[in-house]
């Protein structure tokens, strides 16, 4: 896996939240917090976006979507810095996993 | 003293068209509103709404709506806005919903399910939950018009909408409420919804190059329904309220009869829908004489129009030879938990227009269905005054209202 930027993670959330919900790159770009970018965005559009981004980069958040203070991200930055975390500790998670599904013979072998 | 109450506004998205006077004026005329699916590939022909969402929600509504939702509050705007009422203010904490659906969500549950098993489409979908729930289309309603009083949601398969427009006239009647919102919406136009209802044989035999000829109710060679999808809400009124601020006046609900048969899940009952029947007779302070016209459940199966014969004969007597039976099924499909509020509002049409509609691509006379059924097109009558709609539905729930002519 790639390890993804913060400019990469804002541009792929600014694509999709013009995309699927209809709001304006530019705004969302300029750090506009979500709940003025429409006033349709409530906590179940952060809840769509978090699974719009699974999607996009075949992963799964660790909980929700909160940072580090246990707060919702507030806008695409914030989003982005979580969604780097995130993705990072996916596939580290998923790397852990894999290691530890190796076939038990090369441990055996190693004791020889 | 009990309240009256009258219809003030009405709202449609059926299969013959997205208004109230197109809806009418198609179904008058002898259109058919059942066709091959425009998009998908189902095993039978279908009554499909013209409906492009797009033009009433935004793409961030369009996230959490279901289709089903999306007719619930587009046919309640209409009403709202045929009422006179403020669609920009709450109507607040006096106004209720009542509501009628079969299925909810189908398309989000069925969509959802598909992903589960990878059966296909996207990966994920997006919130299902509060999409597919039986209540999202009522609460949606409640929210996009400000309504506190209450908000209820009845599930009772194909006589859905009709029990909600009784609750509801119930409500006002007996001074609860002074105005509701009340009706349904189905959206279960579905491949796997169509192909389990391909199992249970009720669905008619259509010749696939004449599209919707099929559903014949009451002729001899009825092979049963095809399936629908639409919405229909109406305003209900304190008649006092209505009047105290002017509003038009479409039609007064003077019945509503419910009942149960208690007999057999899906095998209807003469004996249960006769005494809905009755009841709204009863309610109504009518005699069953007063009666000139019945929209008819007239599904079109060979068992359930036989019994619905029998049931009006067994209220009516020899005037049932008198009044002009129509099963408008025949061209809008069988919509479901929200037939009984599209075929309330084709009866209140017909009180308003002295019309009453046809029984579509009847043909042949059958020796248990011997009524008159207005063959193909609808009829111009005259003084017609109370008119009846039945609806009668799997699992043995049986209501009928009446409704008097506001002219």
């Amino acid at each position: 896996m790639h390890a993804i930027s913060v400019q990469q993670a804002r541009e792929t959330i600014t694509r999709l939240l013009e995309e699927y919900m209809g709001v304006e790159a530019t705004t969302v770009l300029q750090d506009t917090p979500f709940v003025e970018l429409h006033k349709e965005f409530d906590s179940l559009s952060m809840l769509e976006l978090q699974l719009l981004l699974e999607k996009a980069y075949d992963m799964e958040f660790d909980s929700g979507a909160q940072g580090q203070n246990g707060k919702l991200p507030t806008n695409v930055t914030e989003l982005a810095e979580v969604l780097v975390k995130q993705h990072a500790v996916y596939h580290a998670r998923k790397a852990r996993k894999l290691a530890q599904a190796q076939p038990v013979g090369d441990s055996a072998s190693s004791s020889v | 003293m009990p309240n009256r109450v009258v219809v003030t506004g009405m709202g449609v998205l059926s299969p013959l068209g997205n208004s109230v006077n197109e809806f009418f004026a198609n179904l008058v005329a002898g259109q058919t509103g059942i066709r091959h699916h425009p998009e998908k590939i189902l095993p039978r022909t279908v009554g499909v709404v013209d409906f492009a969402p797009e033009q009433h929600f935004s793409k961030i509504q369009l996230l959490g709506l279901d289709r089903v939702s999306q007719f619930a509050i587009v046919a309640a705007g209409q009403a709202v806005n045929q009422a006179g009422l403020k669609a920009d203010a709450p109507l607040g904490d006096d106004v209720g919903v009542f509501f009628g659906t079969g299925a909810g969500g189908a398309e989000s549950t069925e969509h959802a399910y598909a992903k589960y098993f990878n059966a296909g489409g996207e990966k994920k979908k997006l919130l299902t939950i509060p999409a597919a729930m039986t209540h999202a289309p009522a609460s949606q309603v409640a929210i996009r018009f400000g309504v506190r009083g209450e908000c209820q949601t009845y599930s009772t398969a194909c006589s859905s909408s009709s029990v909600a427009i009784g609750e509801a006239y119930r409500r006002i009647r007996d001074g609860y409420l002074y105005c509701a919102l009340a009706g349904g919406a189905e959206c279960v136009l579905t491949p796997a919804i169509l192909d389990n209802w391909m199992v249970m044989q009720v669905l008619c035999n259509a010749p696939s190059e004449v599209g919707g000829t099929g559903c014949r109710p009451f002729s001899a060679d009825r092979t049963g329904f095809a399936i629908g999808e639409g919405a229909g809400m109406l305003i209900l009124e304190s008649l006092d309220a209505a009047q105290a601020r002017g509003a038009t006046i479409f039609a007064e609900i003077v019945g509503y009869g419910v009942s149960n048969d208690a007999m057999h899940i899906t095998k209807p009952n003469a004996a249960g829908q006769a005494l809905a029947m009755q009841r709204a007779l009863t309610d109504a302070r009518i005699d069953a004489r007063q009666i000139e016209h019945i929209n008819a459940h007239g599904t079109a199966t060979l068992a359930g129009d036989a019994v619905e014969m029998q049931s009006i004969k067994a209220v009516f007597g020899k005037h049932a030879y008198a009044i002009p039976v129509s099963a408008t099924k025949s061209a809008h499909g069988h919509l479901m938990g929200a037939t009984g509020v599209v075929e309330l509002i084709a009866t209140i049409q017909a009180l308003q227009q002295q019309t009453v509609p046809p029984t579509t691509h009847w043909t042949t006379p059958d020796p248990d269905c011997d009524l008159d059924y207005v063959p193909g097109k609808g009829r111009p009558v005259q003084g017609l005054q109370y008119a009846m709609s039945n609806s009668f539905a799997f699992g043995g729930n049986n209501v009928a209202l009446v409704a008097r002519a506001w002219l």
